[in-house]
C-alpha cells in the first residue's frame, strides 16, 4: 500500500475512534448510597420538646405520633380505634364520636368541630366525611363547616391536592370539587360490565387526575386539564381485577404516574405518554413517590413478609430489601426514607456518589 | 301526583316486580334486629340503609359479584371508613347492595362471585356504630337513588301499625303549635311536623320511621314525605314529599319530619296525618282547628 493511503487509511480510523469517544461516551453513572441513620424502639419512647419542624407522622400498628428528622418524638402514643393523621393535623377518636378535636403535630388543640362524621386530613385542611359515607364536609380553621356535599352513591376513594378534591364513586363515577365545594368537573370512564372507582388521585398541582376504574374490564386512566375542564389523555386497560382501593401516586412532582397491579406496578410518564409494568413481586403496601430526583420507594407485602423496593423511574428497580414485620409504613422527606416495622422505626439516609 | 313523581313510582314498581321475578331478595341476617331504617331522621339527615344489631352471620341478599370490599388494611391516604369494614355487591339490574360496619375481614379473601345466602361476613363493630351488627343498603346505579330495602324485601312478620307521636304546625313566626291540643290558629301558612315512628314486630325497642306521611287538609293533600327513595340533586340530598324536595328542610326539626307548607284559610281545619309502613300497617289521626 503507498504510503500517502495507509496514512490516510489511518487518519480514518483516528477520526473513527475519535468520534466514537465522543458520541458514545456517557458520564459515569452516580451511584445511590441508602446509609442507616438512626433506629428507634417505640416500646421504649416517649415525647421530647426538643422535637423540631418538619414532624413527620407515623402509625405504625398501635402507636402513632410525630417525630423529627433526628428521631426525637413530638408525639407517641396508642393509636387507639380511629386515628386520622398527616403533616399538619391529628385527631384520636370514638367511633360515634360526639365532636371530633383537632391537634397539630406538636399537640396544641387547634380547633374542634361538632360535624358528624370521621375527620379526614388532605391537602392542609379538614374534612368531615358523612356517617354513612356519602357526604364530605369542609371544616374551616375555626371548626365550622364551610360547605357540605353529598354524592350520589357512597365514596369509595378520595384525595385533595392544589385546593381541589376528587372524589370517586361506588356508582362507577368521579366528582372533582374546588376549594368552595362546587363540582367542576364530573366523570363517569365507563367502558367496563360493572363501573366502580378504585382509585382517584390528584396531581400535586391539581392539575392531573390518575384513575383506576371498573370490572371487567379495570382501566387505568390519566386525565390532564384542559381549559376549565379535563381531558381523557391516556387509558390502558390492565389484566387483574381488584376489587378494593388500589394505591396509586404521582411521583416527582407528576412527571410520572404509579398504581398497583397484580404483583406488578404500573408506570405512567405522561411526557413521553409510554406505559412501563414492573414486577415488584408481591402485592403493594406503601408507595410515596414524593421525592423529586427521579426516584421513588415502595413496600410490599406477603403476610409478614415485607420488601422495601427502590424504582429510578421510570423503570428501572435499583434496590430491594425484605423485611419480616407484622406492620408497616413508609415515608420520604427530602433525603431521608423512614421506615417502620413492628416497634421500630428506621431512618435511611439516601446520597449519591 | 305530577308526573315526575308517577314516573318515580313507576321505577321503583319495576325494582320491585324485578326482585321479585328473580325470587326475591332476602334480609342479610335473620339473627340480627333493626335498629335504625331508611329515611330515619339521623340528626338532620336521612339514612340511606338499615342499622342492625346483633351478632351472626351477613349474608349476600341475592346472587352477585362482589364490586368493592374494604377491610380495615385498605385505608389509603389516610381516607377514613365511617362504613368500617365493608363490602358491596351487584345484584343485576342496577342495583347494587351495600354491606357495612362488618367484623374486620382480608379484602383480598373476598369472594367475587356470590350465590343468594353466601356468608359475605359477620356482623361486627367496624366504623359508625358502637355495638355490634351491620349497615345495610340499597343503591340503584342506574336511576342514581338509594331505594328503601323494605320495598324490595317486606318484613312480613310486622303486623304493628306505626305510632303517631305529635304532630305540630308552625306558622311563620316560628312558634310550634301542638295540633292535638290547639283550639284555633290564626290564618296563614303551617309547616307540618309529624313526628312519628314504625315499631316493626320484632324489635320494639328499636323505633323506626315510616314509610309514608300524608297530610291531608280539608280533603286536600297539603304535605307529604315518601319514604321510598333518596337520591342526590346538584350535592344536596333530596327526598319525596309531594315532590322531590332538598332532605335538609324535611329534616331540620330532629327527630321530626316536615311534611311541607299547608296553607290554613278561615273557618275549620280538617286535618288529618296518616301514617304507614312498608307493609301497608296504617295510623291515622285527625283534628279539627278552627282558623281565625
Amino acid at each position: 500500500m503507498p504510503k500517502k493511503k495507509r496514512k490516510n487509511w489511518i487518519l480514518l480510523g483516528s477520526a473513527l475512534v475519535a468520534a466514537y469517544l465522543i458520541l458514545a461516551s456517557r458520564p459515569v453513572r452516580t451511584e445511590t448510597v441508602l446509609i442507616p441513620a438512626w433506629i428507634r424502639d417505640l416500646r421504649s419512647a416517649s415525647a421530647d420538646a426538643e422535637a423540631a419542624d418538619p414532624l413527620i407522622p407515623f402509625r405504625n400498628g398501635a402507636t402513632m405520633g410525630y417525630f423529627d428528622i433526628e428521631g426525637l418524638f413530638s408525639i407517641v402514643r396508642a393509636a387507639g380505634g380511629n386515628t386520622a393523621l398527616s403533616d399538619t393535623a391529628w385527631s384520636a377518636y370514638e367511633a360515634v364520636p360526639d365532636g371530633v378535636a383537632i391537634f397539630d403535630p406538636h399537640g396544641l388543640p387547634v380547633a374542634k368541630t361538632a360535624e358528624r362524621g370521621y375527620p379526614w386530613f388532605a391537602d392542609g385542611r379538614t374534612f368531615m366525611v358523612g356517617p354513612e359515607q356519602n357526604s364530605i364536609a369542609a371544616i374551616d380553621p375555626a371548626g365550622t363547616v364551610a360547605w357540605n356535599r353529598d354524592f350520589t352513591s357512597q365514596i369509595t376513594c378520595a384525595d385533595a391536592a392544589g385546593g381541589s378534591l376528587i372524589v370517586g364513586l361506588l356508582d362507577g363515577g368521579i366528582q372533582v370539587l374546588d376549594a368552595k365545594g362546587s363540582v367542576v368537573f364530573a366523570f363517569e370512564p365507563g367502558g367496563s360490565r360493572l363501573p366502580v372507582i378504585l382509585a382517584a388521585k390528584l396531581s400535586d398541582d391539581g392539575n392531573a387526575i390518575a384513575l383506576v376504574s371498573g370490572i371487567d374490564p379495570q382501566r387505568f386512566l390519566y386525565l390532564e386539564k384542559s381549559g376549565g375542564s379535563f381531558k381523557v389523555a391516556h387509558h390502558e386497560y390492565l389484566g387483574g381485577a381488584f376489587r378494593r382501593p388500589v394505591k396509586t401516586a404521582f411521583v416527582g412532582g407528576g412527571k410520572w404516574v404509579v398504581f398497583e397491579r397484580d404483583d406488578s406496578l404500573g408506570v405512567y410518564e405522561p411526557s413521553t405518554r409510554r406505559s412501563y409494568v414492573l414486577d415488584i413481586g408481591a402485592p403493594v403496601a406503601a408507595l410515596d413517590g414524593t421525592g423529586d430526583d427521579g426516584m421513588m420507594f415502595l413496600l410490599t407485602a406477603k403476610g409478614e413478609d415485607k420488601a422495601l423496593v427502590a424504582i429510578r423511574m421510570p423503570d428501572e428497580i435499583f434496590a430491594r430489601a425484605s423485611f419480616r414485620s407484622e406492620v408497616s409504613f413508609l415515608r420520604r422527606f427530602g433525603n431521608r426514607l423512614f421506615i417502620g416495622g413492628d416497634s421500630r422505626i428506621s431512618a435511611i439516609s439516601i446520597s449519591s456518589r | 301526583m305530577n308526573g315526575r313523581t308517577q314516573a318515580s313510582r313507576t321505577t321503583l314498581l319495576f325494582l320491585a316486580l324485578s326482585a321479585v321475578a328473580a325470587g326475591a331478595m332476602d334480609w342479610p341476617s335473620p339473627e340480627t334486629r333493626g335498629v335504625s331504617s331508611f329515611g330515619q331522621n339521623e340528626a338532620g339527615r336521612p339514612s340511606v340503609g338499615y342499622g342492625f344489631s346483633g351478632e351472626g352471620t351477613v349474608r349476600s341478599a341475592d346472587a352477585g359479584e362482589v364490586v368493592y370490599a374494604r377491610g380495615p388494611q385498605d385505608g389509603i391516604d389516610g381516607f377514613p371508613s365511617p362504613l368500617g369494614s365493608w363490602i358491596a355487591v351487584d345484584h343485576a339490574d342496577g342495583i347494587v347492595a351495600v354491606y357495612g360496619r362488618l367484623a374486620d375481614f382480608e379484602a383480598e379473601n373476598a369472594k367475587t362471585v356470590v350465590e343468594k345466602g353466601s356468608v359475605l361476613g359477620r356482623a361486627g363493630k367496624s366504623g359508625w356504630t358502637d355495638e355490634s351488627g351491620f349497615f345495610f343498603s340499597i343503591l340503584d346505579r342506574s336511576g342514581r337513588k338509594w331505594v328503601n330495602p323494605a320495598l324490595i324485601i317486606p318484613f312480613v312478620a310486622d303486623k304493628k301499625p306505626p305510632v303517631l307521636r305529635s304532630v305540630l304546625l308552625i306558622g311563620r313566626d316560628g312558634i310550634p303549635v301542638n295540633a292535638a291540643l290547639v283550639k284555633s290558629v290564626r290564618q296563614g301558612s303551617y309547616r307540618i311536623l309529624v313526628d312519628a315512628v314504625d315499631a316493626e314486630d320484632r324489635s320494639v325497642a328499636y323505633p323506626l320511621a315510616p314509610q309514608h306521611i300524608i297530610c291531608v287538609v280539608n280533603g286536600s293533600e297539603q304535605g307529604a314525605l315518601h319514604l321510598e327513595t333518596i337520591q342526590t340533586v346538584e350535592g344536596a340530598l333530596r327526598v319525596m314529599r309531594i315532590a322531590l324536595s332538598p332532605a335538609a328542610a324535611a329534616y331540620e326539626h330532629v327527630p321530626a319530619y316536615d311534611l311541607g307548607e299547608a296553607r290554613l284559610t278561615r273557618g275549620r281545619a280538617h286535618i288529618e296525618i296518616t301514617v304507614r309502613d312498608a307493609v301497608g300497617n296504617e295510623r291515622s289521626s285527625a283534628f279539627s282547628i278552627i282558623v281565625e
